[in-house]
């Protein structure tokens, strides 16, 4: 006996992360060994929380078992691994909530096991409920291994880095994207995260070549405006590197950024500080994340997202831009931004 | 008016590009805007009014500093202003309308006109009316850029959405703090 359908109740997030929490479970959904739900009601089969501290007055009422959490510690297991604006990493999601899953499985095959069968009303005798199997608790050996190196080699993000050289129209399941790449401009309906649930990697695009009076009487009729290609394929590798350096690249490599990125893509804005660092400096890619404060794994998406779309370089010398310490000034730069709140 | 103590930001660029309008975006309290009826031929097909001297604003910063934001005039007569508003600026924001005859030329105006604050402190390019039109590209102002050896990042923005506007602010941080 399994549960095959499980609800899940964000508790203390803003409406643009509870948005990135669906998105990112829409695109664990294939291996998910249940089907999540988000759901408003009170009676959830578990919570999620931005923190443990935040229980104690969000959720007094709810018994810790049904509750999740969010962390950026990976030593600490059982709770979902996120990155600083509260975003869950696909693989630690598809952990975390694979076992509950498969805990509450367990629970209520217990509780079925706890409750006698009837006895019927044609003997007096009763008899014995017949034994149920347990699920037992998936190890860790069981999970999916992470892949060691990135490589966009897969889904959408393939279809759009192959060479085209007349327009094309990409469908993925039910999205369709207009490609002109002598311009290098997309045509989409949806935007970047709305895309989101389409760069699963398990997607095959189907690609087709059209004409360039087709492909203008398609965006015509739709009135689609063009889209920057680049920022497209920006934001699929950002979104699917999940932590994973690019196959090739080693964390000893030393890079640069050639280029800043497009700074209005979702999510880019807050990568501000790490590309005026790697814009300024050539340094070990290992050396950026301790430098920098950013998380390895962020430093590497972001890495991988601009490599692809050639925004960066690798040199065989560090040179760092010394700045001289000026504590006055980063007194009034750290009171500017938290006036922003940005 | 002590400048070198004074926390600022200056706004420049051309006109229409919405230097008082991403300051009044951004501003606690009302703008003070000091408007005229344009007299250059070029700006009179384009506004119906414009800055003659400048545009100010400010937020209240923790412990009661304030951060003063100065945009300057667009019309060209009056580009003396700059170098007295610029002066003591942590940093630059140079708007451009996209929807200008020739935005890569006024890129290049404002960024020859502030040559020497520019030696010392940084810009962000913010391309306004993206929306309007995509030509020329970002690619096309990075190759402009390129040219010039400058290396500021551009950023499409729209002066009257706030984000737009904190983006521009919060990219200039970034670069004053690791660039």
């Amino acid at each position: 006996m399994s549960v095959e359908k499980l609800t899940i109740k964000l508790l203390g997030f803003s409406a643009p992360e509870m948005e990135r929490f669906s998105a990112i479970l829409a695109l664990a959904e294939s291996r998910l060994q249940q089907a999540w739900q988000m759901t408003t009601a009170e009676d959830a089969d578990f919570f999620l929380l931005p923190s443990e501290q935040l229980k104690a007055s969000l959720a007094a009422d709810i018994s810790a078992a049904r509750c999740l959490f969010y962390t950026d510690d990976p030593a600490i297991g059982n709770l979902i691994l996120s990155d600083c604006h509260k975003i869950p990493r696909i693989n630690s999601l598809i952990n975390v909530l694979n076992h509950r899953g498969a805990q509450k499985t367990i629970e209520i095959t217990a509780n079925a096991e706890a409750i006698p069968e009837p006895a019927s009303p044609s003997s007096g005798e009763s008899a014995p409920p017949a034994p149920i199997e347990s699920q037992p608790a998936p190890s860790a050996n069981d999970q999916p291994a992470d892949t060691a190196n990135f490589a966009p080699d897969h889904g959408l993000l393939s279809a759009l880095l192959e060479h085209h050289a007349t327009p094309i129209l990409i469908k993925a399941n039910t999205v369709v994207i207009c490609v002109d790449p002598s311009q290098k401009l997309y045509y989409c309906p949806l935007s970047l995260t709305q895309l989101i649930p389409y760069f699963d990697p398990g997607i095959a695009p189907q690609v087709k070549p059209i004409s360039v009076p087709e492909m203008q009487e398609l965006v015509g009729k739709a009135k689609l405006p063009p889209q920057p290609l680049n920022n497209l394929i920006w934001y699929i590798t950002f979104k699917t590197s999940q932590g994973r350096l690019l196959q090739g690249t080693a964390p000893e490599d030393i890079v640069r950024l050639l280029h800043w990125p497009d700074l209005t893509i979702p999510e880019c804005g807050h990568y501000a500080k790490l590309a005026a660092f790697m814009h300024s400096n050539t340094m070990r890619l290992a050396d950026i994340a301790k430098t920098t404060s950013y998380p390895p794994a962020s430093v590497y998406d972001f890495y991988n997202a601009c490599t692809v779309v050639g925004m960066t370089e690798k040199a065989d010398t560090v040179q760092v831009h010394e700045k001289v310490a000026d504590l006055k000034q980063q007194t009034v730069l750290r009171k500017i931004r938290d006036r922003l709140k940005f | 008016m002590q400048d070198s103590n004074r926390i600022k930001i200056v706004f420049t660029g051309c006109v229409g590009a919405g230097k008082s309008t991403a300051i009044t975006t951004i501003s606690e309290k009302s703008v003070i805007s000091t408007e005229v009826k344009p007299s250059e031929a070029s700006v009179i097909k384009r506004k119906p009014t414009t800055t003659v001297a400048m545009d100010y604003g400010e937020l209240t910063l923790e412990g009661g500093d304030k951060l003063h934001l100065y945009g300057t005039p667009g019309q060209r007569r009056f580009e003396f202003m700059t170098d007295l508003l610029t002066k003591g600026a942590l940093g630059l924001i140079v708007l451009i309308d996209n929807t200008h005859e020739d935005p890569l030329d006024e890129l290049d105006y404002y960024l020859n006109l502030n040559h020497s604050f520019l030696l010392q402190r940084p810009a962000v390019i913010g391309v306004t009316h993206y929306d309007q039109t995509i030509q020329p590209s970002i690619d096309d102002y990075y190759d402009a850029l390129a040219e010039r050896g400058d290396p500021w990042p551009v950023v499409r923005a729209d002066a009257r959405s706030l984000a737009d506007v904190k983006l521009l602010l919060n990219t200039l941080l970034a670069i004053l703090e690791y660039g």
